[in-house]
């Protein structure tokens, strides 16, 4: 499966996240490794956990920020491209 | 790390207490940073955090943020740990073998006001000896598999515990005994029979879990003062622990100075005292003294291993002093050492 607009993602099995005022804290529970997302990386981290595509996670931040849909997308794919890599998340099987 | 050792026991030690003590503590203190690092270092740094802000102490906001983002990512760790110890019940019931749930987040559940408030790593179970094959199988299904190679085989071989792993799911610390050291063990047979149901799971009864908890903390040398920390909250937590079953137990299984190195240093270090000591073991003035200096953390490995031979020599009964004198040199030399020299642990 390859990632793209469409693409749904879940959080991997060994993964806890957890609200920290703006930001996401995502853990790595094997690794011990943790990453902050700031205030946009958690709103994406938050909708995609919600069940919702890459280009739904988009269209709701361009209008929150009013900004370019196409621009968002792309940050939001490089972003889960990154999460994906250290296997913070993994795509959802359809 | 051992500076700021005595303004972290006063704050535990006035946890319990009126919050003026906690204000005089806190008024001593200079450098919150350090003082919470050594907190989170002793696995009590939530309770620290949780004392001063009860007390309504002024905190550096900077550092509370801080520390507060290093407890999260410390809580995510526990909330794993609970979550695959709630599967690991779960196959152990379907299988129908008897286990208790040592340490970790059952007992944190219980003790702490929040169960992510203490640190584990991995999450330890206690079954019977000839259950142990029974128990690989029964957690397969979840990924589990017992740990193979030199390190396999020296935990099974040497150890009160062996290991089993998974590519994803925290270690599990599967004991055959409760623990063994000291000369003596405490084995799972009578732990198991008189275990209590708390929830989906089991723990050890109160008195057990006070002496298996004392001689685990003193098998560290109390190098964590959470080690020490449960022991008072597990006493204000079961109050009716009877005080002279633990007496007799610790004579059963030959810990009787080890319980009372426990009582002198909660007494010591954190001014508690349990209710009805008369029954309890004392430890005298000279080998309270000299463990007290060997239970100071050393800079090396070497330093702090002949510091722990000698301290759980200390600790030893005469009987079981030979015994234990041998068994130890024989597998930290022969066995242990060797793994060391390859890498199989952490120095």
């Amino acid at each position: 499966m390859s990632l793209s607009s469409r693409s749904r993602l879940v959080a991997a099995p060994q993964v806890q996240a957890r609200r920290f005022h703006d930001e996401v804290v995502v853990g790595d529970m094997m690794g011990g490794e943790y990453y902050a997302l700031d205030e946009v990386g958690a709103k994406v981290w938050e909708g995609l956990l919600a069940g919702a595509t890459v280009a739904e996670v988009a269209t709701k931040l361009a209008e929150e920020y009013d900004a370019e849909q196409a621009r968002i997308e792309g940050d939001i794919l490089a972003l889960v491209a990154e999460l994906l890599a250290r296997r913070l998340l993994v795509e959802a099987s359809t | 790390v051992t500076e700021g050792l005595p303004a972290l026991r006063a704050l535990l030690a006035a946890v319990h207490g009126e919050q003026r003590r906690i204000h005089a503590v806190a008024s001593e203190v200079s450098d919150w940073a350090a003082l919470f690092a050594l907190a989170r270092s002793h696995g009590v740094g939530a309770v620290a955090l949780d004392a001063a802000r009860r007390a309504g102490v002024a905190l550096p906001g900077d550092v509370v943020e801080g520390h507060e983002r290093l407890l999260l990512m410390e809580g995510m760790r526990q909330e794993a740990l609970r979550q695959t110890l709630d599967q690991v019940v779960v196959r152990l019931a379907e299988a129908a073998i008897p286990h208790v749930a040592l340490k970790g987040p059952v007992l944190a559940a219980r003790i702490y006001d929040r169960a992510d408030m203490r640190p584990s790593t991995d999450l330890d179970v206690l079954v019977a000896p000839e259950s142990l094959e029974a128990t690989a199988i029964a957690l397969a299904p979840l990924g589990y598999s017992l740990e193979g190679g030199a390190r396999g085989r020296f935990f099974r071989d040497h150890h009160h515990h062996v290991h089993l792993i998974h590519p994803t799911l925290p270690l599990i610390e599967l004991h055959q005994e409760a623990y063994r050291g000291f000369g003596t063990a405490l084995p799972a047979a009578g732990l198991l029979a008189r275990r209590v149901p708390h929830g989906a799971t089991w723990v050890l009864a109160p008195e057990d879990e006070w002496l298996y908890l004392a001689v685990h903390g003193a098998s560290h040398r109390f190098e964590r003062l959470s080690w020490l920390y449960d022991l008072e909250l597990l006493c204000r937590a079961a109050p009716a622990i009877r005080w002279d079953v633990v007496a007799a137990r610790a004579r059963e299984y030959r810990v009787t100075a080890v319980v009372a190195l426990a009582l002198a240093f909660l007494s010591e270090w954190l001014s508690f005292d349990v209710d009805d000591e008369r029954e309890l073991p004392r430890l005298g003035r000279v080998r309270a003294r000299v463990a007290r200096n060997l239970a100071r953390p050393r800079a090396s490995h070497i330093a702090n291993a002949l510091a722990s031979f000698a301290f759980a020599g200390l600790l030893c009964e005469p009987a079981t002093a030979l015994g234990f004198g041998a068994r130890f040199l024989r597998v930290k030399l022969l066995h242990e050492a060797p793994l060391r020299a390859r890498g199989y642990f952490a120095s």
